[in-house]
């Protein structure tokens, strides 16, 4: 187990550092003039901007040097979380970041918690009941579910519940009435996508071998649907959910943009459009190390919950 | 399911009449479209559905559904492109991977891995935000981080494959590494690269739209799904109509690959 962890580290430490690597030389290869870009957003304007300044720029900056010498000293700096200045708001990025991201989390969680609600009642009773006229429907909704552009259903959502009936705020953070749309905006995909996972997990579990077995032993089928399938199937259901923060992290961009959330993906989208590149940079680079994050976990939780592997 | 039954699905053959609609509009859109998509009427700005507008008209008057047949070719056009491109570079990263193991199926494998740390529209919104909004960035920035679903996949398939004796056949009777892998891997690959590549669509196309919707994808004037929605949101107080049937467009289109995709996943493994 000790081994297999330090493995993964190791895999995730590659993954850091070509992550890294990227998003340095995405910037590098972006464009026009670094040091003319930042001395534009610094000093506000072309006209305001002369000869002398960018020179200084790019020597304050290490814009002067080789790209390799470069990226070591911007890397010696993002291991102590130092990302940077943002350009246009003059803030340290990582505070930005900071700040903002218990507000995606906060509406991630909420959006985790509905897709749970639902697809858990659902998926198990479409698994167990194969083919019944409850699984069909589960079926259809779900993939309807995962056909549905969020951004859509978002604006759906604000001509029926502001626009109609009046009922919920059309946008802002506030109380939970503003949570509402938002969350389940997000969760909408999250739900079909694991009532789908959690469907097919049971239906496997149910032809699997000890299964047959269990039956041929006389156990109540009640003690076998509780004890032996859902805690097998629980198991994919649990990677997925970690795996979903991808999407999570995705559908968030576009939620926060319909409802004008202050959280991370709202900033992401200001900052693309300022051209903001420390910013940029350091979303970027955010999600990715929170996305190998999720991703270990997941995988040394995987393996400790099933015990064929954990213990081969 | 087999074949014949999955053709008494009636959801099944809607998804087939859909995607049979959407190939056609995408492809003779522009002929089909009752007005020209980029003309502007400010006298019938905001109109509802009416008879001569079958969807209604825009902010500055345009034919909503003109600039919806026309917006096809982009929308289902580019996420069609993205998704060959990155099939093609994913197949051929997988093939070499599972076929070669050891050292070049690790460092293939690692490199997959930090691509696939980037989660799609924010990787392409980076692209887009550092190069600059346009076609062909949107396209490169979709396909540099699809590729790797395709990679994962085939590497998985190869590597058991490769242990077939069909293929130790074909290595002793002197056949050439590359002649092995396209003739003898590849097929064994295939079908299971159809179904990903069917969801694969629905997902692009998801995405092309999503970049749009936020500003960062196919620029205006040109008509866009997503790029529709965003121009019908800022009015979505005053003329809801614009919001929702770019959205229904794409909701069917996507629709219909996933419905598809299904069966013949569906297909796949009953036949295993």
């Amino acid at each position: 187990m000790l081994n297999l962890i330090l493995k993964r580290i190791a895999a995730a430490f590659f993954v850091f550092i070509g992550a890294t690597f990227f998003t340095y030389g995405m910037m590098m290869f972006a464009p026009g003039d670094a040091a003319l870009e930042i001395a534009i957003a610094r000093y506000g304007g072309h006209d305001r901007v002369d000869g002398a300044t960018i020179e200084w720029i790019k020597k304050k900056e290490g814009l002067d040097k080789p790209f390799l010498y470069q990226y070591c000293h911007w890397l010696k700096r993002v291991v102590v979380l130092d990302l940077g200045i943002s350009l246009v708001r003059e803030e340290p990025v990582w505070q930005l970041i900071y700040t903002r991201f218990a507000r995606t989390f906060e509406l991630a969680l909420s959006a985790i918690v509905i897709a749970l609600l639902i697809a858990v009642p659902i998926g198990i009773l479409g698994g167990v009941k194969q083919g019944s006229w409850m699984d069909s429907m589960g079926v259809t909704i779900a993939v309807i579910g995962v056909s549905m552009p969020n951004y859509w259903l978002g604006l759906v959502l604000i001509i029926l519940f502001s626009v109609k009936l009046k009922l919920l705020p059309v946008f802002g953070y506030g109380d939970w009435r503003h949570m509402v749309m938002p969350a389940i905006t997000l969760g909408t995909a999250l739900t079909a996508y694991t009532t789908r996972i959690l469907r097919s997990a049971i239906i496997e579990t149910l032809q699997s071998d000890y299964l047959i077995a269990l039956r041929a032993r006389g156990i109540s089928n009640r003690l076998v649907l509780g004890k032996h399938i859902l805690k097998n199937a629980l198991i994919p259901v649990v990677t997925v959910v970690g795996l979903e923060f991808g999407m999570i992290l995705e559908g968030a961009v576009i939620t926060e943009t319909v409802f004008a959330w202050p959280g991370i993906g709202d900033l992401m989208v200001t900052a693309v459009s300022d051209r903001d590149y420390p910013l940029i940079q350091g979303l970027v680079l955010f999600t990715a190390m929170v996305f190998v994050l999720i991703n270990f976990l997941v995988d040394v939780v995987y393996r400790y919950l099933d015990p064929r592997i954990r213990l081969s | 399911m087999n074949v014949r039954s999955a053709l008494k699905n009636p959801l099944l053959i809607a998804a087939v009449v859909i995607l049979f609609a959407v190939i056609v509009i995408t492809l003779f859109g522009s002929m089909l479209a009752p007005h020209d998509p980029v003309e502007t009427d400010l006298s019938v700005r905001f109109n509802p559905p009416s008879l001569k507008y079958p969807l209604g008209n825009d902010s500055l008057g345009r034919c909503l559904f003109s600039r919806i047949l026309c917006g096809a070719r982009m929308s289902i056009g580019l996420g069609i492109a993205v998704v060959l491109f990155s099939c093609f570079l994913g197949v051929t990263a997988g093939l070499i991977s599972g076929y070669c193991g050891g050292f070049v199926d690790e460092l293939i494998m690692r490199i997959v891995d930090i691509f696939f740390s980037f989660p799609e529209i924010v990787a392409a919104m980076a692209v887009a935000g550092l190069m600059g909004p346009g076609t062909l960035n949107l396209f490169f920035a979709l396909s540099f981080v699809n590729w790797t679903r395709y990679a994962r996949l085939v590497r998985g398939i190869t590597l058991s494959v490769r242990e077939r004796d069909y293929i130790k056949a074909a290595q002793l009777s002197g056949v050439s590494r590359t002649v092995t892998i396209i003739r003898h891997i590849l097929p064994a690959n295939l079908s299971s690269i159809i179904v990903l590549t069917t969801i694969g669509l629905a997902k692009a196309i998801l995405a092309v739209s999503a970049l749009g919707f936020l500003g960062f994808g196919i620029q205006p004037p040109d008509p866009e799904w997503g790029t529709l929605l965003m121009e019908g949101k800022d009015y979505i107080l005053s003329a809801p109509h614009l919001s929702l049937y770019p959205g229904i467009a794409i909701m069917l289109s996507v629709l219909s690959f996933n419905l598809i995709g299904d069966a013949l996943r569906d297909i796949r493994s009953r036949q295993r």
